[in-house]
């Protein structure tokens, strides 16, 4: 048995091989590897791709099944949570007529873009974020299908993400629950401008720079705000506000705790709507 | 040969980009439908892990380079990232091995040369100690992660996604390691071509002592 021996080299090479990366790195903030380090990735993407999708296609039959084997702690938290749900949907269903009315009403008066013109490409699901660090998912449809960087997508319910790399065959989508996720947003539908933010953390968002002093109540919905330079058309819907116990930073905007609209699972084909910035 | 590109050089570094390519096909295709607690297992990391800790620090650190960039390919985060966390991992693989007293052919500290020359994995190995070093060192590097995320102004990296990727982590390094094991091994296997004295492909990086047989 012989005890490794550490050569000075071996300090040199880790030397060399970390400040080869530092500079990488920095290179790539800078933006100056784009074009090479986003070509290598579109054709790792494409090259990867059938596989994935080969996968998935297999896998999703028994998907359900391994889900329910390693997540049944949290299955049994979102049944309680869609009992809930159900039983405050049922308190709703008395208003609901003149809510459709309203709805109607609004929707003929500021024709909301996620229903009206915008051209819509659905695209399957085909995976899901390669890190644990970032949420992310992959679609089956990418540039060749019209789609581009900064594209809306949308789930059943509402915003899921927006389209953050693309390649010939696929895309990837963050979703709004990535911290690196920030957008513009408005708390109800006449309600304060503010900025949502994803926490990493499931569905849970966090509602930043509300004016000083806006009494906001648990439920309210949340929409994008669609101001000039968004980068998602206006009203679509993003989530409500879970918690209103709000917090206050140095400035004095408040914030408060939201949940997402759409489902962060179990769908497989998600619209990405073909809307860029700036071009409503 | 000692200052060409031999034949064993060439057999080996396609070897262990074929590796680094088929886990990274296995992981972002298959790995990430295996939800563990809201997170998949990586094997991607054991490459760096199972080299150092057996071929060395510097072999370590260099698959950690290679692995950590095949990784960045697919990842939305800075470009570059990754591979300087396993770098540190593959290393410090090297060096727990060290510290363990297992049994090796010794640290070759060969770096790239590792790669292309006449080492390979040795027979003998403990599955206790080397699943161990795969489970703490993946851990730690999901820890150095998500505190270099940190840095870099993403805190959630530490409080939403850290807690929740430790365990997928873990069990995936301890199911992991011992296929990683026969990959690496293979990728590393002596080809039964003799190479040259200093038989690298790129010799010129790797500074001294290319362990051989």
């Amino acid at each position: 048995m012989s005890r490794p021996k550490r050569y000075p080299g071996s300090r040199i090479i880790l030397t060399i091989l970390v400040l080869a990366t530092l500079t990488i790195i920095t290179l790539d903030f800078r933006g100056y590897t784009s074009g090479v380090v986003g070509r290598a990735k579109s054709i790792a993407h494409d090259v990867v791709q059938p596989f994935q999708v080969g996968v998935t296609d297999m896998l999703r039959p028994v998907g359900s099944y391994l889900d329910s084997i390693f997540q049944t702690g949290s299955l049994i938290q979102e049944n309680q949570q869609l009992r809930s749900e159900n039983s405050f949907l049922r308190q709703k269903l008395l208003s609901t007529a003149y809510m459709r009315e309203q709805l109607k009403q609004i929707s003929t008066l500021e024709k909301l873009p996620y229903i009206g013109s915008i051209p819509i490409m659905t695209a399957p699901v085909i995976a899901g974020a390669s890190s644990n660090f970032e949420s992310t998912i992959e679609l089956g449809k990418g540039a060749s299908s019209g789609i581009a960087l900064g594209m809306p997508v949308v789930g059943y319910s509402g915003l899921l993400g927006t389209v953050i790399d693309v390649w010939s065959s696929g895309c990837t989508v963050r979703l709004l629950s990535d911290p690196h996720s920030v957008i513009g947003v408005r708390v109800g539908v006449n309600g304060p401008y503010a900025m949502v933010a994803g926490t990493g953390n499931g569905g849970k968002l966090t509602v930043d720079y509300i004016a000083p002093g806006t009494q906001l109540q648990v439920d309210t919905p949340i929409y994008t705000s669609g101001l000039n330079g968004a980068i998602f058309p206006p009203g679509i819907p993003v989530g409500y506000v879970s918690k209103v116990n709000s917090t206050t930073n140095a400035s004095g905007d408040e914030s408060v705790q939201a949940t997402m609209s759409a489902r962060l699972s179990g769908f497989q084909y998600v619209d990405v709507l073909q809307w860029v910035q700036g071009s409503q | 040969m000692g200052t060409g590109i031999t034949v064993i050089g060439m057999v080996r570094v396609l070897k262990v980009i074929m590796l680094l390519v088929v886990t990274e096909v296995v992981e972002v295709s298959l790995l990430v439908h295996v939800d563990i607690l809201g997170a998949h297992p990586t094997f991607m990391v054991l490459i760096p892990i199972v080299s150092g800790y057996f071929m060395g620090s510097s072999t370590g650190a260099v698959m950690g380079f290679l692995s950590g960039m095949t990784a960045d390919l697919f990842v939305p985060t800075p470009f570059g990232l990754t591979a300087l966390i396993w770098i540190c991992t593959g290393y410090l693989a090297g060096l727990s091995a060290g510290l363990l007293s297992t049994t090796t052919d010794g640290d070759a500290a060969t770096g790239l040369s590792g790669i292309g020359s006449g080492m390979q994995v040795p027979n003998q190995t403990g599955a206790v100690p080397i699943a161990l070093v795969c489970m703490l060192l993946a851990g730690s590097a999901q820890v150095g992660y998500g505190l270099l995320g940190a840095l870099f102004g993403v805190p959630a990296m530490l409080t939403g996604y850290l807690l929740r990727s430790l365990p997928a982590t873990v069990v995936g390094a301890v199911v992991g390691a011992g296929p990683m094991l026969v990959a690496v091994r293979w990728a590393f296997k002596r080809d039964g071509i003799h190479a040259g004295k200093r038989g690298a492909l790129f010799s010129a990086v790797g500074p001294r002592g290319v362990l051989h047989r």
